[in-house]
């Protein structure tokens, strides 16, 4: 991943700094979304903020939409607390529509590695948000882990698989990761191909068949004074 | 709106208008006013995406065929046509006239009382690729285009100030009139069948007709009728042409109905029609006011001829979970299929 700049000054220097990075589709390149994420030292979803800092950014990422992009999709992790916390969805609501933003304009994101730790618990949560169509992404499966178990018991609605991964799988996890794609596109699940960084890993990624790509290929991650300029693709 | 359907342009609407390389603007029928133009569309009236909107369309029309053009407007307003295509002399901002060729459409079929208008500036140069789809300004229809609706007696309901160049009498004098009156005894059949054939095949036909002028003498026309859709009362758009001298009428008809057609593809094209959403109104279909707005959007979408796979790639969904919402609503709504959902939800649009 390529140095992610400080994108919002009212975090203040020192601070973490909010960031979007496009979500590309593959079959024509126009950009679906944006995952928000905060950036320190190394980008990572905002759901480690908590409490207070949590709606903070969100309400923060929320106004950049009302302002600058209205009707654009962002995707942003959370913690695994955070999905199972019936309030979730109530809260993303109030605070969308406090921004004047459409409220499923937020996907939710969890890391495959920690809905790992509890997946019955995982599973009612994603339950839970589909009872309101809510949008849940399996960050991150990993090669290492078994990816067609969690698929088969997680009912998510999209699946991010890192190229790095891909490139550190050996042949036998290269194969899984392959079928993770076939299974999820029977599925009728998405498919997002993460970190893509150049053009073979971008060939690699069209070539297994991905819906969406992200990464530094497409762009370093988007100020939020660009995001008005870069927002006029068809889901946004 | 009236007739029991309500009128949601999506917000990527104006996205969609504005990324168009044509020279695009919304015309709002029921004030004349436009409502949007994309950037080539206010070049081609000399103006710049800062400049003010002109107020009235009346700006934009040269006096001289101010009327004409207002009318033929007018007739589309009344839902009595579904589209035309016309040369017209426009006014650029600072007041010079030029000729353009326009592609208007309405887009009252998808739920909005506004016109689509493709403006190509006549200068003889073509300014897109035809290979691309896009299209040329080499169509010269060389004279008056005259559009108005018939109702199924084919009593004249109206009619746009061009028949006044072409057959030399005003409009006024036509409406309540039968068309059947106006055409040479000896094509009175060949009207009936062409009619007969555009009711019972829903789609418009073509004819060459004798129609009486101003001075009761005859003039050679092309009727094209066209039933038009989307409305409550059975009733038909035409256009007449006067026969051209120089080319075949069979041609013009021809070339008529074809980019007549274009327009359809080129909003599609365009993107623009995308999204716009026809549906019936909360009260009109018991039940649809315990939908959540994420069971709406996945039931417009269906509306608007998505499929479930189109839908969840759209909403970043899996398609089960656009499956179970659909489950839902029909629970909601007391349907066990999507077949059943749509034929409720289109027989309370139809019934409207």
């Amino acid at each position: 991943m390529t140095t992610h700049r400080s994108l919002h000054p009212s975090f203040g220097p020192g601070r973490p700094a909010l960031g979007f990075e496009p979500i590309v589709t593959l079959a024509d390149g126009d950009v679906r979304a944006h995952e928000a994420v905060i950036t320190t030292d190394a980008p990572v979803g905002f759901g480690v903020t908590r409490g207070g800092a949590f709606e903070y950014v969100l309400g923060k990422v929320a106004a950049h939409l009302a302002r600058q992009a209205p009707g654009a999709a962002v995707a942003f992790n959370v913690t695994l607390d955070q999905l199972l916390d019936e309030r979730l969805p109530s809260l993303v609501g109030e605070i969308a529509e406090r921004a004047g933003v459409e409220p499923h304009a937020f996907l939710f994101e969890i890391d495959a590695t920690l809905a790992e730790t509890d997946p019955s618990g995982t599973r009612s949560a994603i339950e839970r948000l589909h009872e309101d169509a809510w949008s849940v992404t399996l960050d991150r499966i990993d090669a290492a882990r078994s990816p067609l178990r969690t698929l088969a018991v997680l009912p998510v609605d999209m699946v991010k698989i890192d190229q790095n991964t891909v490139h550190d799988a050996d042949r036998d996890r290269l194969e899984d990761l392959t079928a993770v794609v076939a299974t999820a596109r029977w599925l009728g699940i998405g498919t997002i191909a993460t970190g893509i960084s150049d053009l073979p890993e971008l060939a690699a990624a069209i070539a297994h068949g991905y819906d969406l790509a992200q990464g530094p290929i497409f762009g370093e991650q988007l100020p939020t004074s660009r995001l008005r300029g870069e927002a006029t693709g068809p889901a946004l | 709106m009236s007739d029991g359907v309500s009128v949601r342009p999506p917000t990527d609407l104006r996205a969609a208008l504005h990324r168009s390389p044509l020279a695009i603007a919304l015309i709002d029928l029921d004030d004349m006013r436009l409502l949007e133009a994309n950037a080539a569309a206010l070049r081609t009236i000399g103006l710049v995406p800062e400049d003010p909107l002109p107020g009235t369309l009346d700006e934009i029309f040269d006096p001289e065929t101010r009327a004409a053009s207002k009318a033929a407007l007018e007739v589309l307003a009344a839902d009595a046509i579904m589209a035309f295509e016309s040369r017209r002399t426009l006014r650029s901002a600072d007041g010079t006239p030029f000729d353009a060729h326009l592609w208007v459409r309405s887009l009252r079929s998808i739920g909005l009382h506004a016109a689509l208008v493709i403006v190509a500036p006549y200068d003889g140069v073509d300014p897109v690729d035809l290979e691309s789809g896009v299209p040329a300004t080499r169509l010269d229809l060389g004279g008056a285009v005259a559009v108005g609706s018939i109702d199924l007696e084919l009593r004249i309901l109206s009619c746009s100030a061009d028949i006044a160049e072409i057959l030399g009498c005003d409009p006024e004098t036509v409406i309540g009139e039968t068309l059947t009156a106006r055409v040479h005894p000896d094509d009175v059949a060949t009207l009936l069948l062409g009619v007969g054939r555009a009711v019972a095949d829903e789609h418009g036909a073509a004819m060459h007709v004798r129609a009486r002028t101003a001075d009761d003498g005859y003039a050679g026309v092309r009727l094209v009728v066209n039933p038009i859709r989307g409305t409550t009362a059975a009733r038909l758009g035409f256009v007449m042409t006067a026969e051209s001298a120089e080319r075949g009428g069979d041609a013009r008809i021809a070339d008529l109905e074809r980019h007549l057609w274009r327009i359809a593809l080129e909003v599609e094209t365009a993107g623009v029609a995308h999204g716009v959403q026809r549906v019936p109104d909360a009260d009109t279909v018991s039940g649809i006011e315990e939908l959540s707005p994420r069971q709406w959007e996945i039931v417009t979408r269906l509306l608007r001829g998505e499929r479930v796979p189109d839908i969840a790639r759209a909403l970043f969904l899996s398609q089960s979970t656009v499956r179970n919402q659909l489950g839902a609503v029909y629970r909601k709504l007391g349907v066990h299929s999507q077949s059943e959902l749509l034929a409720l939800l289109r027989g309370r649009l139809d019934a409207g």
